[in-house]
């Protein structure tokens, strides 16, 4: 299995970059509130709880947000790439100036092609494994499954609790587990 | 006395005195005639007209037989004789049918005692049959009640009965003391009279007898239900009465072991109110520091990749469009372009 390295600039079996999914979704700053929901899958009443949840978990971890994102994609392959662009060239105008959209999470909803994901900042890459987003999805699967929006971004947004606050304990116990999270750079991999 | 009687006796007595005005002449009889007449034949008057006056006196027939009691309509009575009163009413019998006049035939008699004896071995009453002639009298001196309570005070409870052989209606049943006071009072008469109906409707004096003696015995076994289920009733409320006193008992030993700790509980009481106040206190000051906690990752050096200044696509994809795609069928990801490996 190949790696890609902390400073690979592209994919190294497809060559995928950021450009592309520029070229995809668009190169320039896409200006959006924290819970986007463009597919309209919210009522009011469900909007507010969900927006309550996100200021509990933001008092919660004063350094993180999240982000919730509703639309028609395509594919599931286009929602990987989607909520990785979106991190990426989002400005989310109701966080406070100076934010860094590293310390973001982001959960994608396509209603369409019925799929979901969960996309993490580089903040939080060292310590959350792509399971642990995963198991914050299985954790609100039947709410979505049964169209119950609201109540499946609020569970997942429990599950992701639970979790980061474990992992805080953790890293605030055991710093170096996390600082070799990731290996080491390699000379010729950065040099490609 | 009435005006008619008076006249009729004052007319009588004074008629011979009274001149006879219209009178039918009495008949003369002459020496001969009369002669005739008194050998050959009842003369009437001639007593009372002073005739003859050598008549034969009346002959002496000894001993008045009995003779009929008008008001009661029983015949009259002869005492039992004296020298049987000791057979009959001395000691307590040894066998269940006396009958020391052997007024019973020996079959009859071996029969009854049979039915006695069998009465008896299944009951726990006994059953004395007294038998004495139909137009015998007991003597006064000899009282049912008395004998009962000389003969039958002690041993098994029993019934004595005087029974008149064919004189099934003048019998009398006398209870033993020590016969349960438990049996209603009215009991023992009725089975009397039950008896005594049953013996009516047979005719022979020993057939009336036997039924008599079955008809007893049936009405004794309906006495020994009556003594069971009281004392099954009186064994019942003694059970309950033991649980009761058991349950006392043991809510009694309670309650003393809840007194003597009672001190100890008073004691700990206090303390033990603030312990647990304490502890609710902790325990809620932990929750609401919990849920007021914050935590804080620490910020590690990550080197952007793919281009990307503030995430490189680490995530995870799930599909929720049909209930046969559960998650644990979507926990292994597919690899793409924006994975890492």
């Amino acid at each position: 299995m190949q790696k890609i390295h902390r400073a690979a600039s592209a994919c190294p079996q497809c060559g995928f970059t950021l450009a592309d999914a520029d070229g995809q979704f668009g190169g320039r700053e896409l200006r959006l509130r924290c819970l986007a929901d463009t597919a309209g899958l919210l009522r009011h009443e469900e909007r507010e709880r969900v927006e309550a949840a996100m200021r509990r978990f933001r008092q919660r971890f004063p350094q993180l947000f999240v982000t919730i994102y509703t639309g028609a994609l395509g594919e599931a392959a286009h929602l990987r790439r989607f909520g990785l662009w979106l991190l990426n060239r989002a400005n989310f105008v109701d966080m406070p100036p100076g934010s860094s959209n590293a310390a973001g999470i982001l959960l994608t909803i396509d209603p369409v092609i019925k799929t979901a994901g969960m996309s993490v900042g580089y903040l939080l890459e060292p310590f959350l494994e792509e399971t642990d987003t995963f198991e914050c999805l299985a954790r609100a699967h039947s709410y979505f499954l049964e169209g119950r929006y609201a109540d499946g971004m609020i569970k997942a947004f429990d599950q992701l609790t639970w979790l980061l606050r474990k992992r805080s304990q953790q890293a605030k116990r055991h710093p170096r587990r996390f600082t070799g999270h990731l290996p080491p750079p390699a000379p010729q991999e950065v040099a490609r | 006395m009435k005006p008619w009687l008076w006249l009729t006796l004052a007319a009588g007595l004074a008629g011979p005195l009274l001149p006879a005005r219209d009178t039918t002449p009495l008949p003369t009889l002459s020496e001969a005639q009369r002669k005739t007449m008194a050998t050959s034949e009842w003369l009437a008057g001639d007593q009372i007209l002073g005739g003859s006056t050598d008549a034969e006196p009346p002959p002496d027939l000894g001993e008045a037989p009995p003779t009929a009691d008008l008001a009661t309509g029983k015949t009259a009575t002869l005492p039992v004789a004296e020298k049987y009163l000791a057979a009959y009413f001395d000691t307590r019998p040894e066998t269940f049918l006396i009958d020391p006049q052997g007024l019973l035939d020996e079959s009859s008699g071996h029969d009854l005692l049979g039915l006695l004896k069998a009465h008896s071995s299944d009951s726990p009453i006994d059953l004395f049959i007294y038998v004495f002639a139909k137009d015998q009298e007991i003597p006064g001196e000899v009282r049912g009640e008395e004998l009962s309570e000389r003969c039958f005070a002690t041993g098994r409870p029993a019934l004595l009965v005087y029974y008149f052989l064919g004189a099934p209606q003048q019998a009398a049943l006398y209870a033993s003391p020590s016969l349960p006071e438990t049996i209603p009072a009215t009991e023992p008469p009725q089975a009397l009279q039950s008896a005594i109906s049953q013996a009516s409707q047979a005719a022979n004096p020993a057939e009336q007898l036997h039924s008599f003696i079955e008809q007893l015995t049936k009405r004794i076994y309906r006495m020994e239900q009556m003594l069971h289920s009281i004392a099954e009733d009186a064994e019942g409320s003694k059970r309950s009465l033991a649980l009761a006193a058991k349950l006392a008992k043991k809510s009694s030993s309670l309650s003393a072991r809840l007194a003597r700790l009672q001190p100890l509980a008073q004691k700990l009481a206090i303390p033990g109110l603030l312990l647990i106040s304490g502890l609710a206190v902790i325990l809620g000051i932990a929750g609401w520091r919990r849920r007021q906690a914050t935590y804080r990752f620490p910020e590690l050096t990550v080197e952007p990749r793919l281009g990307g200044e503030h995430a490189a696509g680490v995530g995870a994809v799930i599909a929720f469009a049909s209930v046969n795609l559960p998650p644990a069928s979507q926990r292994q990801q597919v690899a793409d372009d924006s994975r890492r490996t």
